[in-house]
C-alpha cells in the first residue's frame, strides 16, 4: 500500500463520505447527459445507457482515482506544514532549544521515576500467580511478631486455605575456603519455598523434603550475583565442597538472574537491617528450636488456594492460633495476620517513592507551565500573520491543522530527548539509590517507559496546539498588537500556578530538610566522636562455647585499648545504630502479667567498660565487674527502670529474662541513661545490659575511640584480630559516623532529590515570572512614557512594574501554602520531630517567593525605568 | 487506437476550455474537448473527475454547484484568475517546446 493511498484513506477517515457522496452525484449527472446524448444520437435506451458507461470508463476507478488525489492532497499539505514548521523553528533556535529542553527533561525524568513507581509499587511481583502469595504472623498482645516454628508446623498440618505454605529465615555464615573469609548472608528454607515462587536454577536442583533435617542439610544454592561474584561464575560449580561456619557443604545448585527475592529488612514484620539472602539452605528444624513459647523468629510465607481470600486466610489462620494459645502451658492470646507478599514487601517504602514522584511532576509542570506561556506569547506575536492568511483565504482549518503539526513537531523533538533522559535517569537511579529499596534489581527502562513517553508527548502536543490555537485564530485583522485581555489573564493564571506548585516544594523540601536536622541532632545518648567500629562474628570450632567467646573479646578489648591513640575500648554484641541485638522479655520474680504483655526488651551483652567508652553515664547504682563471676546480674536503662519498676528503687531487684519459670534470677545492680541503640528515629525503649561472659553473643563488636580522628586504625585493629585469630573474617570496620551516614542514607538521598527538585521548581518559576513581567513592561510602554514624560521619577516606575509581581505571588501563595500543608499531613511518617503546619517553614516558604517575585521583577523594572519617553511615545 | 491523454496536457486543455467556453459541467467539459480533437482522442470520460479535483485543490479553477440541462444537479467549473496565468504559462512553455522539437526534426531530415 503506496503512501498516497494510505494518506487518501486517512484523509477519507478524517473528512471524506461528504465530498465523495459529491462525486457520486455529479458521475450521475454526467451519465445521464452522455445517456440523453446518445439518445438523441438515435440509440435505444437500452443501447444508451451502455454506450455511456463505455464512454465514461469505470466508474470505480474514477472514484478511487478521485480519493487518491484527495490523500495526495493532504500528504502534500502535512509535508509542508512540517517543513514550515522546522523553518520556524531554525529561525527561532532559543524558543526550539527551551522547549525540547523543558519537554525532554520534563517527559525524561518523569518517565524514569514512573519506571520506579510501577517496577517496585504497580507489578505484581515477579513469581507466577503472585496475588495469591501471602506473608503470615503472628499477632500478640504487643503487637505484629515474627512466626514461631512450632506454631508453624501447626499451621502446615492443619489450616486449609494454603496450597503450600513455608518458613524461612535469616542465617549468617562465614564462608572460609579461597579467599578472604567472608560473612555471608543467607536464608534457611523450606524446601517448598523455590516451587512456590517459581524459582528456576540455571544449574543444579533445588532441595528435596529429605534434604530437610538436621545432618541430612548440608548443601546449598547460590545467588547469581554471589556465584558471579565469588566463585567467579563457574559452570562445573555444581558438587563443589565449602566451608561454611567450618561445616563443609555441598554445592547443588545456583539460581537463575530473573529470580528475585526481597531483603529480609522488608519480610520480618518488625524493623530489621537484614538485606537479600545470597545463599540458601534447607532449613532442618533444630529440636531446640520448636519450643512453642518464644522464639518468635521466623517468616512465614504461603500460597493461598484458588478463590480463597485474604481475609479467609486470617480467619483460619486465627482459627489455629487461638487453639494454640489455649493448649500452652501458660495460656497465651494468640491470633494470626496474614498479608498479601506484595503489600509486605513495599509498603513502607510507598510513601517515599510516592514522594519523589509527586516532586518530579510539580517540576515537570512548573517548566510546561513556562513553556505553554512562552508559546502562546510566540503565537501572539504571529496573530497578524495568520489573520492575514485567513484573510487571503486559507481556511481556519488548514490554519489550525498548521498550528497542531507544530506543536506535534516540537514534541516529536522533546519525546527523542526524553528517551535519552529517561534511559540515563533510569541508570542513574538504580546506581544511586539506597540499597534497601524494594525491588531495586527489577527497576529498568522498559516498554511501559515507552509508552508513557509516546503518551505524555501526544498530549503535550495537543495542549500546545491547541491552547495557542483557540487564542490565536480568533481574531480580526484589526485587532493590532495589544494584547487580548483574555489571554493575558490566562498568562497570569499560569504563573500563579507555578507560583502554588513552587510554594509546595519549598515547603516540602523545607520540612524534609528540618527532619533530616532534627534526626541528626537528636540526643541519642552516647557519643561518636572519633569512635570506629569492628564486627565480627564468632563463629567455628575455636567459639564452640560461652567461655571461648568471652576469652576471645576479654583479649580482644585488651590489646585493642593498648593501641597508641586509643582512649577507650570496648567489647559488645552489637554496637549502636547496627541493628536489632538480642530481644527478650523481662518476667519479674514474681509476675502476674500474662507471658506476651512482658516488655520485651532489647539485651545486650558488653564488658565494663561499654558504658564509659560509649559516653552512656551511670544513673545509679555500680557498673559490672570481673568479681561478678557467674552471678547474673544486670544493668537496665533508664526507660527500663522507670517502666517495669515505677516509684521503687530498680537497684537489687531481680527478674528473669523469657518466659520459662526456671531461668535463672538476675539481679539489677545499676541504671544507666537510655540511648538510641536501635534506630536514630525510634525513641529508646526497653534495654538490659548484661556482662559479655554471663551472656552469649555469636556476633560481637569491638568499639575504640580515639583521642584524634585516626586512619589507621582501621588496619591497626585488622591486625589485632588477626594476631588472636587469622581466620577469623571481619564483616566490617567502620568510623561511627559512617554508621549513622549508612543508617540515614535513605532519608538523606530523599532529600537531596526533593532539595534538587525545590530548586529546579524554584528557578523555572522565576524564569515564568520574569517572562509575564517583562512581557507586561512592552505592553504598557505607552503608559509608562506617559508617566515618565509627565515627570514621574524612574524609582516610581520600578515599584510600579515590581508590583506587578505582587498580585501573582499572593494569589500563588494563598492556592500553594493550604495545598502544601495538606501535602505534608500526607506525608506525616516521614518527618521527624515537627509538625506539617510548622510556621517558621511556611514563612520562610512565603519569604523565598517574595524574593523570587522580586528578583524576576528586577530587570523588567529597570528596562522600564530607562526606557526614554520620546521614543516611546513617538513610536506608537 | 487513438492516442491516450497524458497526464499533464490534460490539465491544460480542461483550463483552455473553461478559458475559452466559461463555467462548465464535468460532461461539458469532456465534450468540448471531444469535439475539438475531432475523434482523434481517446478520452474515458471519468478521468476528467481527479484532474478537475487537482486543479481545484491547486486553486486554478473554481466549482460551484448548478442544475443541468437535464435538470440534475452538477458541479460548474470556471477558471480562476490565477488560473489564467497558469494557463498563459503553460501555453507559452508548450509553443516553445514544440518549436524546439519542429527544428530538431527538420535538421535530422
Amino acid at each position: 500500500m503506496t503512501l498516497r493511498v494510505l494518506a487518501s484513506r486517512l484523509q477519507a477517515a478524517v473528512s471524506g463520505a461528504k465530498r465523495d457522496r459529491a462525486l457520486d452525484e455529479e458521475i450521475e449527472t454526467h451519465l445521464h447527459l452522455l445517456m440523453d446524448q446518445y439518445v438523441r444520437q438515435g440509440l435505444s435506451p437500452r443501447d444508451a445507457r451502455f454506450a455511456a458507461r463505455r464512454a465514461f470508463g469505470g466508474v470505480e476507478q474514477t472514484r478511487e482515482a478521485y480519493r487518491d488525489q484527495r490523500g495526495l492532497l493532504f500528504l502534500e499539505q502535512f509535508a509542508q506544514d512540517v517543513r514550515f514548521a522546522l523553518r520556524q523553528l531554525r529561525g527561532n533556535t532559543g524558543f526550539a532549544i527551551t522547549a525540547i529542553l523543558t519537554l525532554g527533561l520534563g517527559i525524561g525524568v518523569s518517565a524514569a521515576m514512573f519506571n520506579v513507581v510501577d517496577a517496585v509499587l504497580l507489578r505484581p511481583l515477579s513469581y507466577p500467580d503472585s496475588e495469591r502469595l501471602v506473608a503470615v504472623y503472628e499477632a500478640v498482645p504487643s503487637g505484629v511478631a515474627p512466626v514461631n516454628a512450632a506454631h508453624f508446623l501447626e499451621w502446615q498440618s492443619n489450616a486449609t486455605v494454603f496450597d503450600e505454605l513455608a518458613l524461612l529465615n535469616a542465617v549468617a555464615m562465614n564462608l572460609t575456603d579461597s579467599g578472604q573469609p567472608e560473612r555471608l548472608i543467607g536464608a534457611r528454607v523450606s524446601p517448598n519455598l523455590f516451587p512456590m515462587l517459581g524459582a528456576t536454577l540455571q544449574f543444579g536442583r533445588a532441595f528435596t523434603p529429605e534434604e530437610d533435617q538436621v545432618g541430612r542439610d548440608r548443601v546449598i544454592v547460590l545467588d547469581d550475583g554471589l556465584w558471579r561474584r565469588r566463585f567467579g561464575a563457574d559452570p562445573s560449580i555444581i558438587g563443589r565442597m565449602v566451608t561454611l561456619n567450618g561445616d563443609r557443604y555441598e554445592v547443588i545448585g545456583v539460581l537463575a538472574p530473573s529470580f528475585h527475592f526481597p531483603s529480609f529488612e522488608q519480610l520480618y514484620s518488625v524493623p530489621s537491617t537484614t538485606p537479600r539472602p545470597e545463599f540458601w539452605k534447607p532449613f532442618g528444624l533444630a529440636e531446640g528450636e520448636r519450643n512453642p513459647i518464644g522464639n518468635f523468629n521466623y517468616v512465614s510465607i504461603g500460597r493461598l488456594k484458588r478463590g480463597v481470600s485474604v481475609a479467609d486466610a486470617t480467619r483460619d489462620i486465627d482459627r489455629l492460633e487461638v487453639e494454640i494459645g489455649r493448649h500452652l502451658p501458660q495460656r497465651l492470646d494468640l491470633h494470626g495476620v496474614v498479608r498479601p507478599l506484595h503489600a509486605q514487601v513495599v509498603e513502607q517504602s510507598r510513601i517515599g517513592i510516592e514522594l519523589l514522584f509527586a516532586a518530579v511532576v510539580v517540576v515537570w509542570a512548573i517548566g510546561s507551565l513556562n513553556l505553554l506561556n512562552l508559546w502562546l506569547v510566540r503565537s501572539l506575536a504571529r496573530r497578524n500573520e495568520l489573520a492575514i492568511r485567513e484573510a487571503l483565504g486559507a481556511g481556519r482549518g488548514r490554519l489550525m491543522r498548521q498550528v497542531m503539526v507544530e506543536a506535534f513537531t516540537v514534541t516529536a523533538f522533546g519525546a527523542v530527548a526524553a528517551v535519552v533522559v529517561a534511559y540515563a535517569s533510569v541508570r542513574s537511579i538504580v546506581f544511586l539509590a539506597p540499597a534497601a529499596l524494594p525491588r531495586l534489581d527489577e527497576i529498568a527502562f522498559d516498554a511501559r517507559g515507552w509508552l508513557y513517553i509516546a503518551a505524555t508527548a501526544a498530549g503535550s502536543a495537543l495542549i500546545l496546539g491547541l491552547v495557542p490555537a483557540r487564542h490565536a485564530t480568533h481574531v480580526a485583522v484589526r485587532r493590532g498588537t495589544t494584547e487580548g485581555r483574555d489571554v493575558g489573564q490566562f498568562r497570569r493564571f499560569l504563573v500563579a500556578a507555578q507560583v502554588a506548585l513552587t510554594a509546595i516544594s519549598l515547603v516540602i523540601a523545607g520540612l524534609l530538610l528540618q527532619s533530616f536536622l532534627n534526626l541528626l541532632a537528636v540526643d541519642k545518648g552516647f557519643v561518636t566522636r572519633n569512635m570506629t567500629v569492628v564486627e565480627l562474628n564468632l563463629i567455628g570450632s575455636r567459639y564452640d562455647s560461652l567461655a571461648a567467646r568471652a576469652a576471645f573479646l576479654r583479649a580482644l578489648e585488651e590489646r585493642a585499648a593498648q593501641l597508641p591513640g586509643v582512649s577507650a575500648a570496648a567489647v559488645s554484641n552489637k554496637a549502636p545504630l547496627t541493628g536489632a541485638g538480642q530481644s527478650s522479655s523481662i518476667s519479674l520474680e514474681r509476675t502476674t502479667v500474662p507471658p506476651l504483655e512482658r516488655p520485651a526488651a532489647d539485651v545486650r551483652p558488653v564488658s565494663p567498660q561499654f558504658f564509659a567508652t560509649w559516653g552512656i553515664p551511670l544513673i545509679a547504682g555500680r557498673l559490672f565487674d570481673p568479681s561478678d563471676g557467674n552471678r547474673p546480674v544486670a544493668i537496665v536503662s533508664e526507660f527500663t527502670a522507670t517502666h517495669v519498676w515505677p516509684n521503687q528503687n530498680p537497684i537489687g531487684q531481680r527478674f528473669r529474662f523469657g518466659l520459662m519459670p526456671a531461668a535463672p534470677l538476675v539481679e539489677v545492680i545499676g541504671v544507666v541513661r537510655d540511648m538510641r541503640n536501635i534506630q536514630l528515629d525510634r525513641a529508646p525503649s526497653f534495654a538490659a545490659y548484661m556482662p559479655y561472659w554471663q551472656r552469649d553473643s555469636q556476633v560481637a563488636s569491638l568499639a575504640v575511640r580515639t583521642r584524634t580522628p585516626s586512619l589507621s586504625i582501621a588496619s591497626a585493629l585488622r591486625d589485632v584480630v588477626r594476631s588472636l585469630d587469622p581466620d577469623l573474617p571481619l564483616q566490617s570496620i567502620r568510623s561511627m559516623d559512617d554508621v549513622v551516614a549508612q543508617g540515614t542514607a535513605p532519608r538523606r538521598f530523599q532529600l537531596n532529590v526533593v532539595v534538587l527538585l525545590a530548586a529546579s521548581a524554584l528557578g523555572l518559576a522565576c524564569l515564568g515570572l520574569f517572562g509575564v513581567l517583562s512581557y507586561a513592561v512592552v505592553q504598557r510602554r505607552t503608559e509608562i512614557g506617559i508617566r515618565l514624560a509627565l515627570g514621574a521619577a524612574p524609582g516610581s516606575i520600578q515599584r510600579l512594574i515590581a508590583r506587578g509581581a505582587l498580585p501573582l505571588t499572593f494569589i500563588g501563595l494563598a492556592l500553594g501554602l493550604p495545598a502544601a500543608v495538606a501535602a505534608g499531613y500526607a506525608l506525616r511518617p516521614l518527618l521527624f520531630g515537627l509538625t506539617p503546619a510548622d510556621p517558621a517553614i511556611l514563612t520562610g516558604a512565603s519569604v523565598v517567593i517574595f524574593a523570587i517575585g522580586l528578583a524576576a521583577a528586577y530587570v523588567p523594572a529597570r528596562r522600564a525605568a530607562s526606557l526614554d519617553p520620546m521614543t516611546v511615545l513617538r513610536c506608537n | 487506437m487513438p492516442p491516450e491523454v497524458p497526464y499533464g496536457t490534460l490539465d491544460l486543455m480542461v483550463l483552455k476550455t473553461l478559458d475559452t467556453m466559461g463555467a462548465l459541467h464535468g460532461y461539458g467539459i469532456a465534450r468540448r474537448i471531444e469535439q475539438v480533437a475531432q475523434g482523434s482522442l481517446a478520452l474515458n470520460q471519468g478521468t476528467i473527475y481527479p484532474a478537475l479535483l487537482r486543479l481545484e485543490q491547486k486553486g486554478w479553477i473554481s466549482s460551484e454547484w448548478g442544475a443541468s440541462e437535464n435538470n440534475r444537479r452538477a458541479r460548474f467549473y470556471s477558471i480562476t484568475r490565477a488560473g489564467r496565468k497558469q494557463l498563459a504559462a503553460e501555453t507559452d512553455n508548450w509553443v516553445r517546446t514544440m518549436a524546439i522539437v519542429n527544428r530538431l526534426l527538420e535538421h535530422e531530415r
